[in-house]
């Protein structure tokens, strides 16, 4: 059984020999194909630096080759050809069941079962049989290792398409496979589920064992797979009396984190999350919260990720130019004004400096306030908290879209509020004039460009338009001088997310 | 107003108003679809929750009862968020372990009520917070290898610049 279970094995190791010279230990556990070429691998290890990137360039041609040529065909026919010449019917029977699984496994399930149909003809019980055997070995001392080669031969295929680098021989510890058979007896799980876990496990050993392999590229796939074989999210770190956060089932996990990103969109938050524990990072991954994040951003069809060479909602949540809505964009414009001549001295010519700011602040769903004041930001921002204004201060409150990193805004000045006057007659009939001024309504119209600062995403707006209107449809455009125009900086506030208020929906 | 029995998982039973008890959707739908009557003397079994629990969610409801139903349109919600009420954030003064339980039993008994002010409370304990003060607020352990960390570290990076 080991003779022929080391010749699958190593034939695949063979096969990826080019990819896998680095790691020169593995060479040893398939000796009967030590190949030439892994010897000038080898050497050319040992060389200088230059010698690895001829190296590296001779290995993306050998995976080119030995993707298009045939050889793989060949090998593959070698290999049947080689399961049937065993001996004895019982081995015959037992590599085909177990080609079976490698091919069920690669999802050949039609040819899976053609074997799976011939080793039963041979032999009816051969998966009983199978099943003893691997439970046998698996208690001599000797043992793990002839089940891990086998079993790792059964699984062999897809294994050998997904991570060709790993050698195949993962060493197992003994006590998971004692695990496993012991589970197998008393739920009498048949060999092809026993191959199931033990890849699994073999997954999970081999990917702890390599941390900085490809597996990091994917953690979610890598965490959900550690996962499934727990029954809970996280662990306490001390013991604790009580319920646990990890008491509660995932569905109740991802409502949390639908109020803690809330209504106003806190990924920061949700991302913080993720980078608590393995369990959480699965949970505030989850795609139906980032999409939820992407259709509060863009709008509900704000269209699928892929559309824009995206992977996932989380991706094009991160990547896509959008408004930063944890705090305020401001710009600051400063210039000289030339004041009078005093008219007792007439070579005292005072000139001021004017400062003012402009903050635009956004708000999920389109909604975007605009103050123009003379006040300092930290006197400023917390008026900006909420998206409806109950101060008279001249925040105008309205509109934005966002098209590409293009952000189009339309505020309109907001009407003084309608309170009966309750003063003097003169005074009732100024403001009503004022009141009939406001009332016709002055809009604001910008264009502005979402644009990113070094690292930090969408933090700058810069003007590409600015127009307004006083009467209906008659627009007077700015010209937008750089000095007068500077662009807007974001400024994050951190109370303007402290509260959750309404879930993400 | 008739009454209504409640065993908690614990044996202890609770005689409660039934429209304080129909505060629970769970409840509401077992008592119609069953068709108990009031003049039964039924007891209704909750084997989800403990007494000290149910204690806490019928104090919760008997307060709540006359709440009107959730005004749906947005403007509305502006306002309603405003006051969100003391009485509540007094009510969920208590440790982490009885808030996850009210959560817990919130959800089994299907109060939305009660479930958005727990799980609300929750997440503003989440919110603002780096990972080790999270892991530190609800003692979760770091189960990350260091090549892990760094790479989740690597892909948060985006929302960490300053």
């Amino acid at each position: 059984m080991a003779s022929v279970a080391g010749g699958p094995a190593g034939g695949t190791g063979g096969e990826c020999e080019g990819e896998e010279q680095d790691e020169s230990s593995s060479s040893n556990s398939n000796p009967n194909d030590s190949i030439e070429i892994n010897a000038s691998f080898n050497n050319l290890n040992l060389q200088s630096d230059d010698a690895q990137d001829a190296l590296s360039a001779f290995r993306q041609q050998w995976q080119r080759e030995l993707d298009l040529s045939p050889q793989r065909q060949l090998f593959e026919s070698k290999l049947e050809q080689k399961l049937l010449e065993p001996d004895n019917e019982e081995e015959k029977a037992k590599q085909l069941f177990l080609r079976g699984v490698e091919l069920e496994r690669s999802g050949k399930l039609y040819e899976a079962v053609q074997h799976y149909k011939r080793a039963v003809q041979l032999l009816p019980d051969v998966e009983t049989r199978l099943y003893h055997s691997l439970d046998y070995r698996s208690e001599t001392p000797e043992g793990p290792n002839v089940v891990v080669e086998s079993l790792l031969m059964a699984v062999s295929g897809p294994r050998s398409a997904l991570r060709r680098r790993r050698p195949f021989e993962v060493l197992v510890p003994q006590s998971e496979i004692k695990r496993l058979s012991n589970m197998s007896e008393q739920d009498g799980i048949t060999v092809s589920e026993i191959t199931k876990e033990q890849t699994e496990v073999t997954e999970e050993v081999a990917s702890d064992e390599d941390e900085d392999s490809e597996d990091m590229t994917d953690l979610m796939a890598r965490f959900q797979r550690i996962l499934a074989k727990k029954d809970r999210l996280c662990e306490m770190e001390h013991l604790q009396k009580g319920a646990h956060i990890s008491w509660l089932p995932y569905e109740l996990i991802l409502l949390i984190l639908r109020w803690t990103v809330s209504s106003e969109l806190d990924a920061v938050s949700l991302e913080r999350v993720a980078a608590t524990s393995r369990g959480l990072y699965v949970a505030a991954r989850d795609e139906d919260l980032w999409r939820a994040l992407c259709a509060r951003t863009w709008g509900l069809s704000c269209g699928n990720p892929k559309a824009f060479g995206f992977t996932t909602w989380r991706e094009m949540y991160v990547e896509r130019p959008r408004l930063r809505l944890h705090g305020c964009y401001i710009s600051k414009t400063t210039y000289l004004r030339h004041g009078e001549n005093s008219f007792q001295d007439q070579f005292y010519r005072p000139w001021y400096l004017i400062e003012y700011y402009r903050y635009l602040r956004f708000f999920p769903e389109g909604v975007v306030l605009m103050w123009t004041t003379a006040e300092e930001p930290a006197a400023c921002v917390g008026q900006l908290k909420h998206r409806v204004v109950r101060n008279n201060l001249g925040i105008m409150s309205g509109h934005y879209r966002l098209i590409g990193d293009k952000v189009v805004i339309i505020v309109k000045k907001q009407v003084a509020d309608k309170k009966p006057a309750q003063t003097s007659n003169t005074r009732f009939r100024a403001r009503r004039k004022d009141n009939a001024h406001d009332q016709q309504g002055q809009s604001f119209h910008l264009e502005l460009q979402l644009k990113s600062v070094r690292s930090r995403r969408n933090w700058q707006l810069c003007w590409r338009g600015y127009a307004v209107s006083a009467r209906r449809d008659v627009w007077t455009s700015f010209d937008l001088v750089p000095g007068k125009f500077p662009p807007f900086a974001f400024s994050r506030v951190r109370h303007y997310h402290a509260e959750s208020e309404a879930p993400l929906s | 107003m008739p009454n209504i029995k409640l065993q908690s998982s614990d044996s202890e039973i609770f005689d409660v108003d039934v429209e304080i008890a129909k505060c629970s959707v769970t409840i509401k739908t077992m008592l119609e679809d069953l068709g108990m009557d009031e003049d039964e003397e039924e007891v209704v079994p909750l084997p989800n929750v403990n007494s000290a629990i149910l204690k806490k969610v019928i104090q919760w409801a008997t307060y709540h009862k006359d709440d009107p139903p959730l005004p749906e349109d947005d403007e509305n919600k502006e306002k309603r968020t405003d006051d969100i009420s003391s009485w509540d954030a007094d009510f969920l003064k208590v440790d982490q372990g009885t808030l996850f339980e009210l959560i817990l039993a919130a959800n089994y008994l299907d109060i939305k009520g009660l479930l958005d002010v727990t799980c609300k409370t929750v997440a503003n304990m989440i919110k603002g917070k780096s990972p080790e003060e999270i892991r530190k607020t609800f003692n979760i352990k770091n189960d990350f290898t260091a090549a892990e960390e760094e790479q989740v570290r690597k892909e948060n990076e985006w929302c960490e610049e300053k």
